[in-house]
């Protein structure tokens, strides 16, 4: 399962630096990362902060940024989704929708924080404006692919484990 | 499963980590610096990242391919209906400069001649081929008469030979019923222009004894009463015998009788301009 779900975040980060950064909004692109390893916690807690470590440390590899900024975000997301995993009934179905709206503009705090901190690049007010809205609503676009896929992986999971007993029983 | 005391030493330791890999780069000259692991995974990435690119700049090639398509269409169209107006633009600046070209010449004419004279559109034509008249829109109304000569710039035209209030019926010097007596210009020599139904005149009764060269110059001579005498009808085209005693020969209408759109009606029974 979890080379399965490494593979995932593999795939989502490629997609996201190959094609997805192509089509820019308000010079925001859907980061499907995000709602990916959010899907991961709320289905396995004990995942959300690694899995949110390894999707920022790769898109801080694959975008050329500095090592640890998007990983910082990423593994403070991963490690919230993980405690709502484990706290609230995520079968909800606003949940997905509202945590990643709620994440997005936490990574987009912490990097903004993480930004001033080590004045990397200059941050104004103004990214959190419409640049954030944008985000926060191309984030949600990929809201129900990853937790689509995330539902296959745990069908496809219990199917394999299923077979296993049957042929054990056997 | 971890224990969550567990948990939360991994989370800090994971923190922590990253943290001082964040401080390590930031602190760092270049702000990016790969170890040998960092480096391995881009590595064992770039050919799927390569080959994503490309699937992606394929894609959007296409994409402005097919939209550079649609606005060239749309270019295309408009560009056409932009040629479209210009040639109909075209064609109407030509017609309206021919017009004035016709109105300059039946102008020149009109200052010259010592007549009443009355500028006239021709407005319908003989459908029949056998007879060459045509209507214009002057009639009695204007002072148009029967049997009042009627010319262009060029030259003769033909004659009256009915009128309404509002319009007139001219016979054109084509209709095989026409017959103008004339001179010719340079050798003097007397003849009687008549139409034959087709584009050129013949002249008859042009004698044998006098030089006549075809390209003479044929005006009216005044006889006749209908036109006056020096109004241009056309130029002798060739000579033939007509008999023991005269000579015939074509003549070329000096106007073209075959597209005339505007003419003036000479009214000769009037005061003298």
């Amino acid at each position: 399962m979890g080379i399965a779900l490494g593979a995932l975040l593999v795939a989502a980060a490629l997609v996201h630096s190959a094609w997805l950064v192509r089509l820019p909004v308000e010079g925001q692109i859907v980061d499907p990362a995000l709602p990916l390893l959010i899907a991961i916690a709320f289905r396995w807690p004990q995942w959300g902060p690694l899995a949110g470590l390894g999707a920022g440390l790769l898109q801080d590899l694959l975008f050329g940024g500095s090592l640890g900024l998007f990983a910082l975000a990423k593994l403070l997301v991963g490690q919230g989704a993980a405690v709502l995993g484990r706290t609230v009934l995520v079968d909800q179905p606003l949940l997905p929708w509202i945590t990643t709206a709620a994440a997005t503009v936490v990574q987009q705090i912490v990097l903004g924080i993480v930004l001033v901190i080590t004045d990397l690049l200059p941050v104004s007010v103004g990214d959190f404006g419409r640049p954030l809205l944008a985000g926060i609503g191309l984030n949600l676009l990929a809201v129900w692919p990853a937790f689509a896929l995330v539902r296959a992986l745990v069908a496809l999971s219990q199917r394999r484990r299923i077979r296993g007993e049957g042929a054990h029983g056997l | 499963m971890l224990t969550g005391r567990a948990r939360s030493l991994l989370f800090i330791m994971m923190l922590l980590a990253v943290l001082a890999l964040l401080t390590g780069q930031v602190r760092g000259e270049d702000r990016r610096r790969l170890g040998p692991i960092t480096t391995g995974v881009l590595t064992a990435l770039a050919p799927v990242h390569i080959a994503m690119a490309r699937v992606a700049d394929g894609v959007f090639r296409a994409w402005e391919l097919y939209t550079e398509i649609g606005r060239l269409r749309v270019e295309n169209a408009r560009l056409r209906e932009e040629a479209q107006r210009l040639a109909q633009e075209v064609t109407r600046l030509r017609e309206t400069a021919q017009a004035a070209q016709r109105l300059e010449s039946l102008l020149a004419f009109r200052a010259q001649a010592p007549y009443r004279v009355v500028a006239a559109r021709v407005v319908g034509r003989d459908p029949a081929s056998w007879f060459a008249t045509i209507v214009v829109d002057r009639g009695s109304a204007d002072g148009v008469v029967r049997n009042a000569p009627v010319v262009t710039g060029e030259g003769a035209v033909g004659r009256v030979i009915e009128t309404t209030p509002f319009s007139a019926r001219i016979l054109l010097l084509s209709d095989p019923r026409s017959a103008v007596g004339v001179i010719l210009q340079d050798s003097r020599e007397i003849g009687v222009v008549e139409g034959t139904g087709g584009d050129d005149l013949q002249v008859k009764y042009l004698s044998r004894a006098r030089a006549v060269q075809p390209g003479d110059v044929v005006i009216t001579s005044g006889q006749g009463g209908v036109f006056p005498p020096g109004i241009v009808v056309g130029r002798l085209a060739s000579l033939r015998s007509g008999g023991e005693v005269f000579r015939e020969g074509t003549v070329r209408p000096a106007a073209n009788l075959g597209r005339l759109e505007e003419v003036l009606i000479l009214l000769l029974q009037g005061p003298p301009r």
